[in-house]
């Protein structure tokens, strides 16, 4: 299969030459429901005018903060609402999903991890659970809260922890990981975050992920009734 | 051949070991601390060790018991709570078997042979002989320098053939000198599969005076299921040393920070006796704020024989994190009521 060359840059920003999937980086936590259409749309025209593949900012859309990919067309391919939330936006009782919906794309079966959801493993396993190749994160951090280890640490959790690739942008900066764990395009603030890798190539251990369904299964007691729901009120 | 040599050696060694004799031996090398204080968690949190062992053949037994209480007592001079040592650490005692070099050149040839059920048969009969002579040497040396220490000591183990099921166990050892937990290997690595190595069934932490330790290894490492079932367990210490076969990666202190629990990582040292292919070091991984780094590294990588940190998971449960406090209980639920074979492809 042919490479696909991913690149983080900047919201609006032109992307590099060559890249054929975008993921807009951007320094807010996310866009307000009364601004999400326009945002959309103004997405959708990126998208169109440089026929790329095009990860937005995260918008709020019916009280739940969402991350979409939109094709080359203009079209939303796919869209994903966040299961978990940073606890500064659970203040604003938006609610959360409970299901990771990959879909298919001309480079593979995706999934998309919106904000906190990167540092979720059972996340990522979930997505990879369903068939997922492709993890893409779109991350908001606290300029205070902002170093390197913090974006680095989904990124190379998710993808060395599942055998799939993954590009992340949190803040001002990205990163991505190819399967084996290696990173691409390292953590940086230096735009645009570009790389190149075979969407094809995917390192899951499928042995391993059935064992670890199969230990949960037998601690469910434990896991359900124990840490799990703690902190984790159903949605407000 | 080598069924014989074992048979040899095995009637050589009911006469050779004696539980007493390793007793009086441990008693000699660590006499019992009656001054020390049981372990508690201080308020300045937990001083935890790992060891990076190497994996040599034994002179003798009384060596055996040296080199391992030499590491404790270095341990316990740092003023160290609890220490970890690698995943098979008993297995070097098997080298003190008459014969051994003999049994282990032909053994050797048949377990890098392409014929599985020889490998299987072989391997099997091997741990099944030598897991007795092996398993009174280990299992008495760590209870009596663990009373003698007063420390909690998560040794490692051998592998072990129990009801005709072979696996790889690891004992916890508190400071009383009992066994508090034997936790047979969760994920054998590819190599011991081709063995006929089996998984463990269930996670069972032992219960200690600094809380409940979990025994995990490096194969668990890139799953965060063992260390989810361990924090829901209610631990707050779990091991995750490496393997010969499996290095300690960084994946340890991800999956320090997001369980919450202190990860000890025991490294090995390259060995010529046992065929041990590469270094791993050693390392202690915690939860951010329990190490207050940004990087959750308490202690290590490093290939010293012993990495020892301070830990204080008081500080990091008081500390929650903006970006994986968050719970959500419906998903979970959903989790685990899903049927993997019949995922959900819904765009």
């Amino acid at each position: 299969m042919p490479q696909l060359c991913v690149a983080i840059v900047p919201t609006l920003a032109a992307p590099p030459e060559g890249a054929q999937l975008v993921i807009f980086c951007d320094p807010r936590s996310y866009v307000a429901e009364m601004d999400s259409s326009m945002m959309l749309a103004a997405a959708a025209r990126y998208a169109a005018r440089h026929q790329v593949y095009l990860v937005p900012e995260r918008f709020i859309a019916a009280n739940y903060l969402c991350l979409c990919l939109i094709s080359p067309k203009g079209e939303v391919l796919g869209a994903q609402r966040a299961i978990h939330l940073n606890l500064s936006l659970r203040e604003h009782n938006y609610y959360r999903d409970d299901t990771i919906r990959p879909f298919d794309t001309p480079f593979g079966r995706v999934a998309l991890l919106v904000d906190v959801d990167v540092n979720m493993p059972q996340v990522a396993r979930a997505a990879v659970e369903d068939g997922a190749t492709l993890l893409l994160s779109s991350q908001f951090i606290q300029l205070y809260d902002l170093y390197e280890d913090r974006v680095r640490y989904g990124a190379i959790n998710a993808a060395l922890s599942n055998g799939v690739n993954v590009a992340a942008c949190a803040g001002m900066g990205g990163i991505i990981v190819r399967c084996d764990g290696k990173e691409l395009a390292g953590f940086t603030e230096e735009f645009p975050v570009c790389a190149s890798f075979d969407p094809s190539r995917c390192h899951a251990d499928r042995d391993a992920i059935a064992a670890g369904r199969l230990l949960l299964q037998r601690h469910r007691r434990l896991l359900v009734e124990g840490t799990m729901t703690e902190g984790g009120q159903r949605n407000v | 051949m080598y069924r014989f040599r074992l048979k040899a050696a095995a009637f050589a060694m009911s006469y050779l070991s004696s539980e007493e004799r390793v007793r009086e031996l441990a008693r000699q090398a660590a006499p019992h601390h009656n001054g020390k204080p049981a372990p508690f968690l201080s308020a300045g949190g937990l001083r935890t060790a790992a060891v990076c062992a190497s994996f040599e053949r034994l002179k003798n037994l009384n060596s055996y018991i040296s080199a391992q209480n030499e590491i404790l007592s270095r341990a316990s001079q740092a003023g160290c709570q609890i220490v970890a040592f690698p995943e098979l650490s008993a297995m070097p005692v098997a080298s003190l078997m008459p014969g051994f070099p003999a049994i282990q050149a032909e053994l050797r040839a048949l377990w890098d042979s392409d014929d599985r059920q020889k490998r299987v048969e072989s391997f099997y009969e091997f741990c099944a002989t030598v897991q007795g002579f092996i398993g009174e040497i280990f299992l008495n040396t760590f209870s009596q320098l663990a009373r003698g220490h007063r420390m909690i000591v998560a040794a490692g183990g051998l592998y072990q053939v129990e009801n005709g099921v072979l696996t790889n166990r690891q004992y916890l050892f508190t400071d009383t000198g009992e066994v508090s937990a034997a936790q047979d290997k969760l994920y054998p690595d590819r190599w011991e599969r081709s063995m006929g190595v089996s998984a463990g069934k269930k996670l069972s932490p032992g219960q200690t005076p600094l809380g409940r330790v979990a025994l995990l290894s490096a194969s668990c490492l890139s799953d965060y299921e063992p260390f989810f079932a361990a924090a829901a367990a209610g631990c707050t210490v779990a091991t995750a040393g490496a393997t010969p076969f499996t290095p300690v990666s960084d994946l340890a202190r991800y999956r320090a920070q997001e369980s919450g629990l202190c990860l000890l990582c025991p490294g090995i040292q390259k060995g010529s006796a046992f065929a041990v292919a590469g270094s791993s070091p050693a390392m202690i991984a915690a939860p951010r704020a329990a190490t207050r780094s940004r990087d959750g590294r308490a202690a290590g990588p490093s290939l010293q024989p012993l990495v020892t940190a301070r830990v204080d998971l008081e500080r990091a449960a008081s500390q929650f994190d903006l970006y994986s406090a968050d719970r959500n209980p419906a998903f979970f639920q959903a989790l685990l009521d899903r049927d993997p074979a019949n995922p959900s492809h819904e765009g």
